[in-house]
């Protein structure tokens, strides 16, 4: 056989046919709750959730797909669109007033691409450190604590910079114990513009099993 | 038959009255979306499951508040959650398509049937599968990308950072197909 490029349309489709006949899980979420995380209503936690459901549940994904198309026919403050009805006059100077005073504010807030230090995921599993808000590329040292069972860490990085976004090479860490650290070789960040959000992602194997994984970002200098 | 028109106690907009036509526009809005995500054999039942989902909502809506007035999304919100739960309904009396079952089915029938068919579903499940073997936050990003979600949209719906998710799509996809190449699944 042919290996596979496997476009995303090829992939999506691929989905679809074998969609029919599936049938909905005992722990399926209920509606509310599919509706809620369509519209972005959710937690970030139930919403996790749900959509890490949708990923083994073909009954549930087309459940989406339709309240997705229904979500879509109701406005942002839960009116629906369907009638087509009109808004005061009112309304549209009060939006246009809002604007004007929300502009500003969103203005001052600071910009995306100069994150404090964050670690993303659960408190179980992986608990990364975050270094310092930002690193010099010599002193980008990770630590960690990582969960027993693991048996090697792979270690993804990547950087972004203003619309640059690049990878560098996977690496494959041995477990020696539970507290974990590991300083990123300079001349692997050598190529790295300065001001660059640095990410890294940590999964936890044991064998090909992913255990955990978690991602850290941090300006790099 | 109960025609809607007929059903419509409460059915009433944010100022109270009656608005039978704009239940009938919602119920055109569910039948066409069934019409467009379901398969064949449920878009077959769609005026039914349409039908059902409406005719509880008007009896919920009448009995938990009998004459007031509910706006317009609370008619679409509510027919959804009693679509979703009769489609369900329908989906699990199927006698055979247990998910696992269907893909044993589809590995090891020996019926003659269409080979494109076979081939696809045989993709098909591989997709699934090595979907699921994603670690967590890549699955979850790519079950997105998959449904069609910008890395904008999918930032909302997680409350992630655009990068994060593009990030995250990026990766998942590229496990997703060395996953799907190891088990040589072809183009």
């Amino acid at each position: 056989m042919s290996k596979a490029r496997l476009e995303p349309e090829a992939l999506r489709q691929a989905l679809g046919e074998i969609a029919e006949h599936a049938r909905p899980r005992p722990d399926c979420p209920p509606p509310g709750e599919i509706w809620a995380a369509v519209r972005g209503d959710l937690a970030r936690r139930d919403a996790e959730r749900v959509v890490d459901h949708l990923a083994g549940c073909l009954a549930c994904a087309e459940a989406w797909d339709l309240t997705r198309d229904l979500a879509s026919e109701v406005g942002s403050d839960g009116e629906s669109t369907v009638a087509g009805r009109s808004w005061p006059i009112w309304l549209g100077a009060a939006a246009v007033l809002l604007l004007v005073l929300a502009v500003p504010r969103f203005e001052r807030q600071p910009a995306f691409d100069s994150p404090p230090p964050t670690q993303r995921g659960g408190s179980d599993g992986i608990v990364l450190t975050p270094p310092s808000e930002t690193v010099l590329r010599t002193e980008c040292l990770l630590t960690w604590r990582g969960p027993e069972q693991a048996q090697t860490y792979a270690l993804e990085l990547s950087w972004a910079f203003e619309d640059d976004f690049a990878e560098l090479p996977r690496v494959e860490i041995p477990a020696t114990g539970i507290e974990m650290s590991y300083l990123v070789p300079a001349e692997i960040l050598a190529e790295v513009p300065t001001g660059a959000r640095l990410i890294a992602s940590l999964q936890a194997l044991r064998g090909e099993e992913v255990l955990d994984e978690k991602q850290l970002t941090v300006l790099l200098e | 038959m109960k025609t809607l028109s007929s059903k419509t106690p409460s059915s009433s907009n944010s100022d109270g009255s009656s608005h039978p036509e704009e239940l009938e526009r919602l119920r055109c809005v569910l039948l066409a979306s069934i019409r467009r995500r379901c398969p064949a054999w449920l878009v077959d039942q769609s005026e039914d499951i349409v039908h059902e989902a409406m005719t509880r909502v008007l009896e919920h809506t009448a009995k938990a508040a009998p004459g007031e007035p509910v706006g317009a999304g609370y008619w679409m919100r509510a027919a959804h959650n009693e679509m979703v739960s009769e489609i369900r309904k329908r989906r699990s009396s199927l006698e055979l398509s247990v998910v696992g079952e269907e893909r044993d089915e589809a590995w090891h029938s020996s019926e003659p049937g269409p080979e494109r068919l076979f081939l696809s579903r045989q993709k098909g499940w591989a997709v699934f599968h090595c979907l699921q073997g994603l670690a967590g936050p890549r699955k979850q990003a790519v079950t997105l990308y998959l449904r069609g979600y910008t890395a904008k949209d999918s930032g909302e719906i997680l409350s992630w950072p655009v990068r994060r998710v593009q990030n995250l799509v990026f990766r998942g996809l590229r496990d997703l197909r060395s996953c799907l190449n190891r088990n040589e699944v072809e183009r």
